[in-house]
């Protein structure tokens, strides 16, 4: 499964077929993000960061006071989120963990998947940028980069600024003609929503009872 | 003894305003808009003086009614202080998305309103413009230099936009903060009155009619501010309607039913009745009409109750007579309301061209057109449709341009009123009537606001 050279992500990015087009937005710097000679895109930091808040809870149990729930408790309470807008900048301090988003708006055809890698730059100043690094076809929103900083430094972080790559890698035996349009995720918020899936959160739970008796 | 603890209080005051101040100064504001820094300057500047006036309240010697006097001007510039505090509530980043300012004050620029702005947001459901006059600030005594540099930097009246924070905050709404623009540009336009005078006599006419007697002095009087507001309340759809085409209408047809009643009062002209001019102005131009357009990218038509179910029609003069009177106003103003209504349907279209030659005359360029509506639809409705935010224009990487935002609020309404079926974004849960979609939408329109302004601060920067 060979990634896509810089040469075949420009002709994805540039395509009329909307099905195959792979979109990402906006490149402010197209020959800087994007090169022939590399198999790869720059993206940039965003404006939307999300540190953990100080809260009254021991632990995240997404089962911990849901009682007879029906659906799984909003993680959102456990972030304060904060604009940075171009031209400021956050701190983020040794060992310290943020959410933060990517600039650019991507959407993924259905034949490609994408791997979130950060810059190597980054990297040895000790700044970890991804974590849960695949994109899956027919994601659509901007990228939330886990962010942690292992060094011993802080770091002084400008939306603006490259912090990761994009690598693609296409998807065998997807056809993009003849199928039903699929959905798009289409999702802005850099916040997690929930950790399981209704069903799987609701069999968890069931399991739980039925050990307790 | 007694001045001393009044002294007291008074610096107690003051520290806590500069403790306030200072906390609203950390604050980002959207847009990193240049007037609540202003304004916050100016806040500083009023407490400047006030302190000044307490230390020369202490001076050796002083006379004890001057001591007396300054102690408590400083205390009531303390508390102007502390209203104008309360002026700008609800202006920080947690009331008002970021990205929305900046293009909102472009509308201001484009139309060369050169006063001091200021945007926030409040918990109603209403978009307002207020003008806040320089004499408020003109009669203080011995203004300290921040207040004084303050005062000349600001150009007066300062004008601050209200517009709904948090759930009432829908993008596509926005386009009524093109109305509030009009506000404050209607006394810029040469009106030729000329055009009015006939139905002035009818309309003056008919309430004497009505009234069964000549018009009196108030009456004249209710009746030249009752026009004047309307007409000002017209000329300002006129000015929206310039700027932001269909959006105008179909934003007022959401927002105006929120308030209840059928909208007719001393300040504003029936709702239905604003809401069908700016449907007629939608058809005009025949196949390059707005409506025509709109026909011909989504396959429906546009009807003057196309966005409107929940507006109530209004009734006949005799009943807005009888409603008027029952509840707000004497029997002199009801009559004029009434009779109002129907010269209104007279004079709009001259009401409509003056602001047109204004518009073509200032700014050509703001002037959102049939044309322009066209290629937003062409270049953008599929990809919206896509999951792909109306963000930028173009298909060559390098030449990219951002997408202007009422091009922007265009799209998100012919989306949201005929294409949300169509609109490929997952929803979790079962939704019957679309409302997560909508939000999803509106995620989608907030997110290519923000870059679009992106794109146009890093491409403007040099």
């Amino acid at each position: 499964m060979a990634a896509l050279s810089g040469k075949e992500i420009a002709a994805r990015l540039t395509t009329v077929n909307l099905e195959e087009r792979l979109v990402i937005g906006p490149i402010l710097e197209p020959d800087e993000q994007l090169r022939d000679d590399q198999a790869s895109i720059d993206l940039r930091l965003g404006f939307e960061f999300a540190l953990v808040a100080p809260s009254s809870y021991g632990v995240i149990d997404e089962y911990e006071g849901v009682k007879g729930a029906l659906t799984p408790p909003s993680l959102r309470t456990f972030y304060t989120k904060k604009y940075v807008p171009l031209g400021n900048k956050i701190v983020i301090h040794p060992h310290q963990f943020i959410l933060a988003s990517t600039l650019e708006y991507m959407r993924l055809p259905k034949d490609l998947i994408a791997y979130v890698i950060g810059r190597s730059t980054w990297g040895r100043l000790g700044l970890i940028v991804a974590t849960a690094v695949g994109v899956q076809p027919g994601y659509a929103g901007t990228l939330t980069l886990e962010l942690r900083n292992l060094g011993e430094t802080p770091l002084s972080l400008y939306p603006g600024q490259a912090i990761a790559q994009l690598f693609f890698h296409k998807v065998d035996r997807v056809s993009l003609t003849g199928q039903a349009l699929g959905q798009y995720s289409g999702i802005t918020d850099i916040l997690p929503r929930k950790m399981s899936s209704k069903q799987t959160f609701e069999k968890i739970r069931l399991i739980m009872e039925k050990r307790k008796h | 003894m007694p001045l001393s603890r009044a002294r007291r209080s008074s610096r107690f005051l003051i520290e806590r305003l500069r403790i306030q101040a200072s906390e609203l100064s950390q604050l980002k504001n959207p847009g990193d808009h240049h007037g609540p820094h202003l304004w916050l300057a100016l806040i500083d500047g009023l407490l400047d003086t006030a302190e000044s006036y307490l230390t020369q309240s202490n001076q050796p010697g002083i006379a004890s009614s001057d001591a007396i006097a300054l102690v408590r001007d400083a205390t009531e510039i303390s508390g102007l202080a502390y209203n104008c505090i309360y002026f700008m509530r609800g202006s920080g980043i947690e009331d008002l998305p970021y990205p929305l300012v900046t293009p909102l004050q472009d509308w201001f620029n484009q139309l060369h309103v050169k006063n001091t702005t200021f945007f926030r947001a409040e918990l109603i459901a209403n978009y307002e413009l207020q003008p806040l006059q320089e004499k408020i600030f003109k009669g203080i005594r011995n203004q300290s230099p921040k207040l004084q540099a303050v005062i000349s930097e600001i150009e007066w009246p300062l004008l601050r936009v209200t517009v709904p924070s948090k759930t009432f905050s829908i993008i596509p709404h926005f386009a009524i903060v093109a109305h509030e623009i009009g506000h404050a540009l209607y006394g810029d336009i040469i009106w030729d009155t000329s055009g009015f005078s006939v139905e002035e006599t009818a309309l003056i006419s008919r309430i004497e009619k009505r009234l069964g007697a000549s018009l009196n002095p108030n009456t004249a009087d209710k009746l030249l501010e009752a026009s004047s507001n309307w007409l000002q309340e017209l000329a300002s759809d006129a000015f929206a309607f310039f700027l932001t085409g269909p959006a105008i209408f179909f934003s007022l047809s959401e927002f105006l039913p929120a308030h209840g009643g059928y909208g007719l009062g001393f300040t504003h002209p029936a709702n239905d009745l604003r809401l069908s001019i700016l449907f007629e102005k939608l058809k005009q131009g025949g196949s390059g009409s707005f409506s025509s357009i709109f026909t011909k990218h989504t396959g429906q038509t546009i009807t003057e109750d196309f966005n409107s179910p929940l507006v109530m029609a209004t009734p006949g003069k005799d009943q807005i007579a009888s409603d008027m009177e029952t509840r707000y106003h004497d029997k002199e103003t009801a009559a004029v309301l009434a009779e109002l209504h129907e010269s209104v349907q007279k004079v709009e279209s001259i009401v409509y061209q003056h602001v047109s030659d204004f518009m073509v005359k200032t700014a050509p360029d703001a002037i959102y057109t049939p044309a322009k509506f066209d290629t937003d639809l062409s270049e953008h409705l599929a990809s919206m449709l896509a999951a792909i935010p109306p963000m930028e224009s173009g298909t060559p990487l390098k030449s990219k341009k951002p997408t202007n935002f009422a091009s922007i609020i265009n799209i998100g309404w012919v989306v949201s009123l005929t294409k949300l079926d169509e609109l490929r974004v997952k929803v979790e849960g079962e939704d019957d009537f679309g409302a997560e979609k909508l939000e999803r939408l509106h995620s989608l329109l907030l997110k290519a606001v923000e870059l679009s302004e992106v794109r146009k601060l890093w491409t403007n920067v040099t």
